[in-house]
């Protein structure tokens, strides 16, 4: 055998190895003068009690992570179950349910700017006028945190758990759990105060989000299975249900409802995969539309630039969990390992 | 005779030899181990010489005397025996304190007011609490905190290694505790006890003696008291400041009320009631504020009788308990109580059949019952289980002992599990022997595993364990005194093992997913040095444990083939207690060994050592005595978590005393 032979043998046998060789995308740390809006912040909620909260950053354009951001960025750990992330004008509010506070920080420094207590378990918070409304899995109450000093103001009472909310006009729609009574309550964003509780809907209401034509679509899903799970059309003027979609069969446990930038088609994770649904169709539940098989779907973002989707893998809930990157056409991108259960993401436009 | 007792053998042997076949990979590791163990223990007896004593032909059962209670040994599986004297060194430790001295456990402590042990590599389910031999761990959350039991309840203590529980009850993979409390009259009238402590720690307790050699009572009172407002070290928060626990105090108090009755010469009747009241706060880990606090109380009632045979003892026990939990949770404005009731009838016969043949035949009928707003109706669990034990000498140099049990739990037949060992050497006095033992055991899953809501899953199937150990035991005379050393491999294989995941709502379920296989090594040396009025007593024990995750839930999870979280390999205690007359000092290290926190092995907690001392001294005056004691934990005030964001305290400064007048 010639040496030239020998040579493109040994070089083809490398392009092999390389080309069988699962490309990881590079872990590197933030630095100053990094802008967090230039990515996707991954919510890793971490294990209750465990206090493995904190949040990725993750750049599509070059593949690359950065892990537990506020950490590194602050230098002490971020708490205890981080439920959603929340832009308010230029801070983020991350809300830190088992820490029963609100850590404030810059959205393109990551760095904190205040921490918001007095909260009992804290889950979402979105802001309407001066006020930050964040709604509570136990005290039966939403705080109402004034934007100037970052301090509960007022607390309005729901009687109930309390979980997504959405803002139409001058009105805050939360969806309210209480077992038998689920309702969508209606704040009233002016006074801070409930101006309507008498819009009853399917049990279990978590997650809501406005459309393109200001309509609200929220999804039930019975824990107890009683029912199958279904996804429900509001108006939020005239407070009636036009639309029950219910889910083929008790195996489907919808959640993490999101809607694209457009506002005309939604998503939800649920049995096998992603769902996409147009909002004027009227049909039954069907999909999924990115199949994935997996004990522990529990995190979705689509990013509102380009309609990338993106998918967090809980695996057993202990571990360092798996986002996976699908473009617009659900054609894989991109996978990595990121913080302990990423259960949502932020794209910081 | 003797052919029979070959036959009898070569049946045991083929029976042994095929589970230990099942088991030939893992344990392949495990004997290499334990004969690099055996080579370690032959160096170290050798300058006291193998002086081995002289085989006698008459066989009897290892019998270890606990305040006149005899407790029969299986052969091949391990026990240990904590004894009153070590105990009234420790009168205000706690049970977890007390096991950490002597045995290879590590405590997942969640601050000062709940422990649970993590041993072998199970989980604290794994592990199981007996009082007197009946079953006291939890029927609803399958657990016992080691907190609540304040170690002047107990008179002796018995550790069972992993199948050795077979006598009593299924489920323990790990340990089974077994609170031994006497059952004849005590010399002392009055005995009390008093200690100050630091983090605002009183503990107080009376105890009042009463009767005669054929009736007699004994009251204990208890009441114990601790602000533990410790300060730690903040890692949660910016610039980790030093702050003081405000969210950990603790109470406990209670009456143990016993009446006992020597009916005839035979006969003996003991009445039995223990009332126990803990309110406490729940530690919140350092990320967390929430404002939880619990009052677990219990009352429980234990009537037994003892008749003497010839040539056996047959043993009647009925007991009843109601544990309750009232839990606020200030946070989530939760207010709930938990009752859960426990019926159990107790009936054995233990003795020789022949000089060469002992057994033990048990049978109970357990129900259990719990009410909460949590479960669907009342569920409850009722099981009937018998056991046999047999064990047979051939000679002195070969014994083997077989232990089977059958269970019906809620009408369902369980499988039935077995245990076999085999012991061979010069096993006059447990001189030098090798040991060996295969057996199964199962657990059955707990009232919350199967009916809490949300989240209990009905169809849970019981946590199955194959468990084999091997291993080495010395002991030798020296002129001064004697010198012990044991080693222990074992190989313990879990499936079915249940865990609790969140579900897509965020509440978490049951589920039967875990496959653990456990590789371990135990060894203890210990020397006893007598000279006149001075002894010295030096302890060594150090364990080994890998328990790896075999299973993934899919292609993605990492924590296959990875450790256990909060199993720690390495673990080691080293203690001394010298005693010259009425004076004695004790001195510990304890060293727990790195701890994964992350199921794929990416996080943990950094290993620590603890160096705890005591020292104390008894008076005499008359007939009667008072004693002082001082206690000195955590000496160079380590800052360490046992469990990821629990701060444990540094160190604890304690004076005690106890007055002791007699009769």
């Amino acid at each position: 055998m010639t040496t030239i032979k020998k040579q493109l043998i040994t070089l083809l046998a490398l392009a092999t190895f390389f080309a069988c060789t699962k490309e990881k995308t590079p872990v590197v740390t933030t630095t100053p003068g990094d802008d967090l809006t230039k990515g996707v912040l991954i919510i890793n909620e971490g294990g209750f009690g465990k206090g493995t909260a904190g949040f990725d950053w993750y750049l599509p354009a070059k593949k690359q992570l950065s892990k537990d951001v506020f950490k590194s960025t602050n230098g002490f750990p971020l708490g205890d179950v981080l439920q959603s992330i929340s832009r308010v004008d230029d801070d983020l509010y991350l809300v830190v349910n088992n820490s029963q506070k609100i850590e404030i920080i810059n959205r393109n420094t990551g760095k904190s700017t205040g921490t918001i207590t007095g909260l009992s378990s804290p889950r979402y918070a979105v802001a309407s006028g001066n006020n930050i409304y964040v709604s509570d899995l136990f005290s039966g109450k939403i705080s109402v945190v004034d934007k100037t000093t970052k301090k509960v103001a007022k607390t309005i009472t729901t009687n109930g758990w309390s979980e997504q909310m959405a803002v139409v006009g001058n009105e805050v729609f939360v969806c309210r759990i209480i077992k038998g009574n689920c309702k969508i309550m209606v704040i009233d964003a002016t006074t801070q105060t409930i101006k309507d509780s008498s819009l009853l809907v399917d049990d279990e209401p978590q997650w809501i989000v406005k459309d393109k034509d200001n309509k609200l679509w929220v999804l039930c899903d019975f824990y107890a299975k009683t029912k199958a799970a279904t996804l429900l059309k509001i108006n939020p003027t005239t407070r009636a249900i036009e639309a029950t979609y219910s889910f083929p069969d008790m195996g489907h446990s919808p959640s993490k409802l999101s809607i694209n930038k457009a506002g005309y088609e939604l998503y939800f994770l649920s049995k096998g995969g992603i769902y996409k649904r147009s909002i004027s169709y009227s049909g039954a539940v069907v999909g999924p539309f990115i199949s994935k098989n997996s004990f522990s779907l529990y995190g979705l973002g689509i990013d509102p630039s380009n309609g990338d989707y993106y998918l967090g893998d809980a695996i057993d809930f202990t571990q360092a969990g798996y986002v996976f990157h699908y473009n617009n056409n659900g054609v894989a991108i991109d996978s990595f390992k990121a913080g302990v259960n990423p259960s949502g993401f932020y794209f910081g436009e | 005779m003797k052919g029979n007792g070959q036959m009898q053998a070569t049946v045991f042997f083929s029976f042994f030899l095929l589970g230990l076949c099942e088991f030939f990979i893992d344990l392949k590791r495990t004997i290499y181990i334990a004969l690099f163990c055996a080579f370690v223990c032959s160096g170290l007896v050798l300058p006291f010489g193998a002086n081995a004593q002289t085989i006698g032909d008459t066989f009897t059962v290892k019998q270890v005397e606990v305040n006149g209670e005899k407790q029969v040994l299986l052969t091949g599986l391990k026990t240990t025996f904590i004894d009153s004297a070590t105990l009234s060194y420790n009168r205000t430790a706690t049970l977890a304190d007390v096991l950490m001295q002597s045995n290879s456990i590590f405590f997942k402590s969640f601050g000062v007011g709940l422990s649970t042990p993590v041993f072998r590599g199970t989980n604290a389910s794994q592990s199981k609490v007996y009082w007197d031999g009946v079953p006291i761990t939890s029927s609803t959350h399958s657990t016992f905190d080691y907190t609540l039991v304040p170690i002047t309840m107990v008179d002796a203590i018995e550790v069972d290694y992993g199948n050795a529980s077979l006598k009593n009850s299924t489920g323990s993979f790990g340990v089974g505790v077994n609170l031994i409390t006497k059952n004849k009259p005590a010399d002392e009238v009055l005995i009390f006890r008093q200690s100050i402590g630091s983090f605002g720690t009183y503990k107080s307790g009376l105890t009042l003696n009463f009767g005669n050699q054929k009736f007699w009572g004994s009251t204990n009172l208890y009441y114990e008291k601790a602000k533990n407002d410790y300060s730690f070290i903040n890692t949660a928060k910016s610039g980790s400041p030093v702050e003081k626990e405000t969210r950990a105090a603790f109470t406990q108090y209670g009456i143990l009320q016993k009446f006992g009755c020597q009916i005839s010469e035979k006969d003996v009747l003991t009445l039995t009631t223990w009332y126990h009241v803990a309110p406490r706060d729940i530690t919140p880990p350092i990320i967390s504020n929430s404002i939880e606090s619990r009052k677990d109380s219990s009352l429980r009632f234990f009537l037994n009788h003892e008749h003497k045979f010839k040539k056996s003892v047959l043993s009647n026990k009925f007991y009843f308990g109601n544990e309750r939990l009232k839990y606020i949770n200030l946070t989530a404005n939760l207010f709930e109580v938990n009752n859960a009731y426990r019926y159990n009838y107790v009936s054995a016969l233990e003795g020789d059949l022949t000089p060469k043949i002992n057994y033990n035949l048990n049978g109970y009928i357990l129900h259990d019952n719990a009410v909460t707003n949590h479960y669907k109706g009342t569920p409850n669990q009722t099981r009937y289980s018998i056991s046999g034990t047999g064990t047979h000498s051939i000679n002195d140099n070969f014994r083997y002992s077989v232990v089977a049990r059958e269970e019906v739990i809620n009408s369902r037949v369980m499988p039935i599990i077995y245990n076999a060992s085999v012991l061979a050497g010069w096993l006059k006095d447990y001189h030098f022997f090798v040991k060996a033992s295969y057996g199964t055991n199962y657990n059955y899953p707990g009232i919350n595993d199967l009916y809490w809501v949300p989240g209990g899953n009905p169809n849970l199937q019981a946590e199955y364990a194959k468990q084999a150990e091997i291993g080495l035991h010395f002991t030798q005379k020296i002129k001064v005194g004697s010198f012990t050393a044991d080693v222990t491999g074992f190989n313990n294989r879990i499936t079915n093992q249940i865990i609790w995941l969140p579900g897509k709502n965020g509440f978490y379920e049951a589920y039967n997913l875990k496959k653990v296989n456990v590789v371990g090594l135990e060894f203890h040396t210990e020397a006893k040095i007598l000279l006149g009025d001075l002894s010295i007593i030096p302890k060594l024990k150090y364990s080994y444990t890998q328990s790896t995750n075999l299973e993934g839930i899919n292609a993605l999870d990492d924590s296959k083939n990875k450790q256990v979280v909060y199993v720690p390999y390495h673990l080691t205690a080293a203690n001394i207690r010298i005693n010259y007359k009425t004076i004695d000092v004790y001195g510990e290290y304890q060293y727990t060994g790195f701890r994964y926190i992350t199921s794929d092995n990416t996080d943990f907690l950094p290993a620590y050592g603890l160096v705890n001392i005591s020292a104390g001294n008894r008076f005499s005056i008359y007939k009667n005595s008072i004693s002082l004691r001082l206690k000195i934990n955590n000496l160079f005030n380590t800052n360490y978590q046992a469990v990821a964001w629990y701060p444990m305290p540094g160190r604890y400064i304690e004076i005690s005393t106890q007055i002791n007048i007699n009769k």
